[in-house]
């Protein structure tokens, strides 16, 4: 009897938290969702009208999801070719520990660092300016324009790309060596190996990188807030950018619904996810 | 039991980490209940008279003598002893201060010894000629009989400007570089003891130490080793108290910190804005005894001159000018008062500091807590502390009544956290009553939820021809061309870089560029940028290229170094007016924020001529006025009746009455007595170095009667607040210099300011 019900007492701590630490606030923020923020009086689905008729909303998740669509395929693609080239090295472990050196500089450094490259009178500039590159009228605030958006997708890529490499890697270290190399007996080049050995082997991986690289791609905002502030160039403002204004200025209710909407999407995208990649659990 | 151990010792670990950090501690955090009793005994404070005539006395020294008496010196009133710890005082002859007072001759400082021995720093006497020698430092040293002497001490790069006794009545004194130094009282000679690195606001003393309060910090000097120590903690405590550098740059000496010797030769007693506290030097405790709070300790405009303890654990604290105080702890009531309300700003307000104060000696069975959300010493960031504050509201936790300078007033009141106050302020008559003008200007629907307890008025001063002429932004640009004919070069308004004519042209026009549904009002800015950029170009037109730019060159400099911000936006109408008094610009625009500071000399400019002439300042707001520290009355305040008598305490003539930092008074009464000057307040003079050296002065009389009734004719007819959207107008301050140098095409800017402004308006 112990021994059946025992993996309940590994399972209840981290039970515990999430139902104290999440999944009891977020029921109070569906609560606060259908109320006024300050006086709690009820308000139907008011606020949730009010957010998709809000334009700051619009534009948030108009920019959350193309960020989201550029960076999770550029991240995965690109991690994985970096993989697979680096599985050929032997000395493939040491390049592995440079790529995750990205993830030890604190957020600070890395905002210091982006403000000396892509300010008005910063390194960028100042390179394009030596190749003669600049359009007339000297240098441009690169995170002022619409350009800021690639910044932050290139900050982005440079933060979570040494991440996802060795996670790729770990997976492609798993596949048997002998899967391969039969495959490469019975005739199959290089790219027939990758297509058809060594990416279904890598499906699983694949999943937990997807969720993981698209989980991190809301981590984004930390960079994106020390850099410009509240009130960033429209190009990057992203829906952290949107629930942290409407906090400080006291937009809970509008704020909950907002929360309970992205919540839906994200356990539905990440459903979907689950479902795409294995169809028929049950086989 | 292994089990029950391991519990314990988890249970500890983590009950360890909720401990009160740092060894401070504090009477009101002890005070809370235990076990539901609560904790008893306080500090209370009585006032006793001065000495006659130490209301007049600005130099004071206060000390307690070797054979148990109280003894206060004062410039004015001379040597008075107290055998009774103040309650009657005993007049002592003092020749050498009387010879002084005959002389009219200027004491800087005053020192008093246990022993009765007296010192003074002086500077020449008015029967002498001005020369360069007369102006300098000299020194007086009188024996405990009273035998009084020069002290001749060495002239030195950095003079010695104050001296101390040290409980043994060895003398001591502080250069204006920071060094201090023991003095040989016979000769004048001088050993340095130690370097504080910063200008020395006082000294204190134990048998043993020598403790300097600097504006570096606490430097301690061991008198029996001869060596300099540290005390992080005693340091800590008093530098987290400083917003500004201790005593220098504030504009009372509130921040003056006082220091005596307690039961032992290394136990002290400070005495600061905060409270009375006790102090084992190398100790790690600072131990509260008097809450700042709950006393005049805590006053910001209440200077401290002296510190002593008397018989029985008690305290005296001298107010020079005002009074002196006997704290006498009382066993029976509670530690901390039952009653509490807490008062919220985002940062410390001088005139709510000043009401809190005033209203907890009224009301000693009330504890006013004064909450700030950025006390300046903790890196708290505007927006973290908006988000703690929000977190507390929500939590039902909020502060009983908000300050709303610098936070979003009109979302706070669309939220319903702000109660309607309309019946209270209408009940507000006789000398109650504030001036209705304003009052109606916050009536939204006939309900009030916030109003200013100050308000600034923007004025202009200048040719009445010009003046008359000016009605808006517009009229403004014309008539600064017209006299841009007649004066080819040199200023005419003084905006010499486009921040400048953008922040002053702004206070009378930026609550215009938005409409009723807070939309940008694109025509409005248009227009403000098109005649901002006309009177910069038209003011820019008087000066060559590199005059422009070594301005600008200076004037950046100037505010990067401006702690508060304020001078930014506020431009100040009376700094102007001097310009034009010098001849250096032929308009002034600006805001007036009191009599004395502003309004005097403005008055005093236009009566120099007749072809002067002043009035109200309008741009595109008509008749405005610039709302200080607006307060309102949460929803949720926890004590609602007791949050409304402090509501109606703070428009009250006690507290309206005052001369004020801040901007001219509400309250009709208090406003009216603004007419006659206060006593000893009927003239002053100013005087200045012109941009070639010489040197300009002005005698500034208190306004006449008529002007003063013009005063209150721009006063009542300003109904309209000049408060804008502040995201626009920092949008306006990042993109409006563009539009202004000619960077950028008016259109091209107003599309930009928008584009920025649209977010922030669509949330």
């Amino acid at each position: 009897m112990n021994r059946k019900y025992a993996w309940i007492l590994f399972l209840l701590p981290s039970l515990l938290g999430v139902t104290v630490f999440c999944l009891l606030p977020f029921l109070d923020v569906v609560r606060r969702s259908f109320l006024t923020a300050v006086t709690g009086e009820w308000n139907g689905v008011g606020n949730y009208l009010a957010v998709f008729q809000n334009q700051a909303f619009q534009l948030a998740v108009k920019n959350t999801v193309r960020f989201t669509l550029v960076c999770l395929p550029l991240l995965i693609g690109t991690g994985l070719f970096l993989a697979v080239q680096i599985s050929k090295f032997r000395q493939g472990q040491w390049l592995k520990s440079l790529f995750l050196f990205p993830m030890a500089i604190p957020a600070a450094a890395v905002v210091l660092v982006w403000k000396m490259v892509f300010s008005e009178g910063g390194f960028l500039n100042g390179a394009l300016s030596m190749l003669h590159m600049l359009p007339e009228g000297g240098g441009t605030d690169f995170m002022g324009t619409g350009a800021a958006f690639w910044v932050l997708v290139f900050s982005y890529l440079w933060k979570n790309l040494g991440y996802t490499v060795v996670l790729w890697l770990a997976g492609i270290l798993a596949v048997p060596r002998e899967m391969l190399e039969a495959a490469r007996l019975d005739g199959a080049g290089e790219r027939q190996c990758f297509w058809k050995v060594l990416f279904p082997n890598l499906k699983g991986m694949l999943y937990t990188i997807t969720v993981l690289s698209f989980l991190n791609s809301f981590k984004v905002f930390r960079e994106a807030y020390l850099v410009a502030g509240s009130y960033p160039h429209e190009s990057m403002y992203l829906l952290q950018h949107l629930f942290n204004n409407w906090f400080v200025n006291l937009d809970l209710d509008k704020m909950a619904a907002a929360a309970v909407c992205t919540g839906c999407v994200l356990l539905a995208v990440i459903l979907l996810l689950g479902k795409i990649w294995d169809p028929d659990p049950g086989r | 039991m292994k089990r029950a151990w391991i519990w314990l010792l988890s249970a500890a670990l983590l009950l360890g980490g909720c401990g009160s950090q740092d060894g401070y501690t504090d009477q009101n955090e002890e005070g809370g209940s235990t076990d539901g009793q609560e904790s008893m005994g306080r500090y209370l404070e009585e006032d006793m008279s001065l000495p006659e005539g130490g209301d007049q006395d600005y130099q004071t020294a206060m000390q307690a003598l070797e054979d148990g008496s109280l003894a206060i010196l004062g410039q004015n009133s001379g040597l008075s002893v107290s055998s009774d710890g103040g309650e009657t005082w005993e007049k002592r002859d003092v020749s050498w201060l009387q010879e002084f007072q005959q002389n009219q001759t200027y004491i800087t400082d005053l020192a008093l010894a246990p022993s009765g021995a007296a010192a003074a720093v002086y500077i020449g006497d008015t029967a002498a000629d001005d020369t360069e020698e007369d102006l300098s430092y000299s020194y007086l040293y009188a024996d405990a009989e009273g035998n009084a002497s020069d002290l001749e001490i060495p002239r030195m790069e950095y003079e010695i400007y104050c001296l101390w006794f040290g409980t043994d009545s060895r003398l001591y004194g502080c250069g204006l570089d920071g060094k201090v130094y023991r003095i040989d009282e016979t000769d004048g000679s001088l050993e340095e003891l130690m370097d504080t690195g910063g200008l020395v606001d006082s000294l204190g003393f134990t048998d043993r130490y020598l403790i300097a309060f600097s504006s570096e910090g606490v430097s301690l000097y061991d008198l029996e080793n001869g060596t300099q120590e540290e005390d992080k903690v005693l340091n800590d405590f008093i530098m987290d108290d400083r917003t500004v550098s201790m005593g220098l740059g504030t504009e009372t000496d509130n921040y003056t910190v006082l220091a005596v010797q307690g039961e032992q030769a290394d136990v002290i007693y400070v005495a600061f804005s905060k409270g009375l506290y006790r102090h084992v030097i190398g100790g790690a405790a600072m131990e509260q005894v008097i809450d700042g709070n709950l006393t005049s300790l805590g006053d910001p405009q209440m200077g401290k001159g002296g510190l002593a303890v008397l018989a029985d654990d008690e305290f005296a604290v001298l107010y020079p000018t005002t009074k002196l105080c006997r704290y006498v702890y009382d066993g029976t009531i509670p530690t901390v008062p039952e009653e509490e309300i807490r008062i919220y700003s985002l940062t410390e307000d001088y005139t709510v500091r000043q009401a809190v104060s005033l209203f907890q000696r009224e009301h000693p069975e009330v504890y006013v807590r004064y909450e700030m959300g950025m006390s300046g010493s903790d890196g708290m960031t505007e927006e973290d502390a908006i988000r703690n504050l929000n977190t507390e509201l929500l939590s039902g936790n909020g502060p009983d009544l908000l300050v709303l300078d610098g936070l979003s007033g009109s979302s706070y009141r669309r939220k319903g956290v702000l109660a309607d106050v309309s019946g209270l302020v209408d009940s507000m008559a006789g000398e109650s009553a504030l001036l209705s003008n304003i009052v109606d200007a916050f009536r939204e629907d006939g309900a009030v939820y916030s109003l200013p307890l100050r308000f600034r008025l923007p004025m202009i001063l200048g040719g009445t021809d010009a003046v008359n002429q000016v009605t808006d932004l517009k009229t403004l640009a014309d008539v600064q061309e017209s006299l841009r004919q007649e004066h080819p070069e040199g200023s005419i308004l003084g905006f010499m870089t486009e921040e400048e004519a953008l922040y002053t042209l702004g206070l009378v026009s930026s609550s215009a560029w938005t409409d009723e549904n807070g939309a940008v009002d694109e025509e409005a800015l248009t227009e403000f940028l098109t005649q901002a950029r006309r009177i910069y170009q038209t003011e820019a037109a008087g000066f060559s290229a590199e005059e422009l730019e070594d301005y600008v060159q200076n004037y950046r400099e100037a505010w990067s170094t401006d702690v508060s911000g304020e001078g930014h936006y506020y431009a100040n109408a009376s700094a102007s007016a001097l310009d034009v008094a010098m001849g250096q610009q032929v308009l002034a625009v600006g805001s007036v924020s009191g009599m004395s500071s502003d309004f005097n000399l403005i008055s005093t400019v236009a009566g120099q001529g007749d072809s002067l002439s002043y009035g109200a300042w309008n741009g595109q707001v008509q008749n405005g006025f610039l709302p200080v520290t607006q307060v309102g009355i949460t929803e949720g305040a926890a004590d609602r009746e007791l949050a409304q008598e402090f509501f109606c305490f703070l428009f009250s003539e006690q507290l309206q009455d005052l001369e004020l930092p801040g901007g001219f008074p509400v309250n009709e009464a208090s406003f009216d007595r603004m007419a006659a000057a206060p006593s000893g307040q009927e003239a002053s003079s100013i005087a200045v170095a012109g941009d070639s050296g010489e040197t300009f002065s002005l005698d500034i009389v208190w306004a006449s009667e008529e002007d003063f009734q013009k005063l209150k004719e721009i006063a009542i007819a300003a109904d309209t607040s000049c408060t804008g959207d502040s995201a626009l107008e920092q949008a306006v301050c990042e993109v409006g210099p563009d539009a202004l140098n000619g960077k950028m095409s008016v259109e091209d800017a107003v599309g930009e300011i928008c584009r920025r402004a649209a977010i922030y308006l669509a949330e």
